[in-house]
């Protein structure tokens, strides 16, 4: 498994786990009355002004600890160590491809966000809908960029 | 419009260079490792940028590389 495939892997774990754990600690202090939640824009700007911060040091911490771990398995197998720094032709078409996938697939989510308030759901399933089409979106990217570096592009 | 399917001598002109590895060819034209493995796979057609610096690599002509498979042409 190239170094591409396997920071991908890490990425939509890293994904899944942080958005999960930060949503449950969320509505547990929702279900406590610890949030404020009667301006519903004010509540969802706080918790996403929050998560953003949060998400970015958390993946940073991640992918330290992946290339250590990474670089110490490699050197175990007498393995040449990966050229994680190397951006090349090939790394970026893929880039570009998952790129314009991904916003096709976060748009889509968006649209579903817009009807959730046509059919008068309420404020909380707009912003819950653009939070999952997120994390879908993560999702959908890092899986097509295993599948451009395993089938070819 | 018919899709051609471009196949190379990558793997046989690294082993009639002095058995050159994949990491050695990827380093002499820039590119990471796994990107030699693709085109020699057939999973990545290079930019013609590329195919030049593998021509050079090789001393070769790009047509003594690349050619087309001509039983491989298929309708888009």
């Amino acid at each position: 498994m190239s170094y591409n495939e396997k920071k991908s892997i890490t990425n939509i774990v890293s994904s899944i786990i942080i958005t999960g754990v930060y949503a449950i600690i969320i509505y547990q202090k929702y279900l406590n009355g610890s949030i404020d939640a009667t301006n519903v824009f004010k509540f969802w700007a706080i918790i996403i002004l929050i998560f953003i911060p949060i998400s970015i040091i958390a993946r940073i911490i991640i992918m330290i600890i992946f290339s250590i771990i990474n670089a110490v398995v490699q050197t175990a197998k007498g393995e040449d160590l990966d050229e994680a720094d190397l951006v090349d032709e090939r790394d970026k078409l893929i880039e570009l491809k998952v790129t314009k996938a991904s916003l096709i697939v976060f748009s889509l989510g968006f649209v579903l966000a817009l009807v959730t308030q046509a059919f008068n759901m309420s404020n909380h399933m707009f912003f819950i809908t653009l939070m999952l089409a997120g994390v879908i979106t993560e999702i959908v990217s890092e899986t097509m960029t295993i599948m451009y570096y395993r089938k070819g592009v | 419009m018919k899709k051609l399917i471009i196949n190379n001598n990558v793997r046989r002109l690294r082993f009639e260079n002095d058995e050159m590895t994949q990491k050695e060819l990827s380093v002499k034209v820039g590119v990471s490792r796994q990107t030699i493995v693709a085109i020699e796979k057939g999973q990545y057609s290079p930019t013609l940028d590329l195919c030049f610096k593998l021509a050079l690599a090789f001393d070769k002509q790009i047509s003594e590389i690349f050619y087309i498979e001509t039983e491989g042409i298929k309708d888009e």
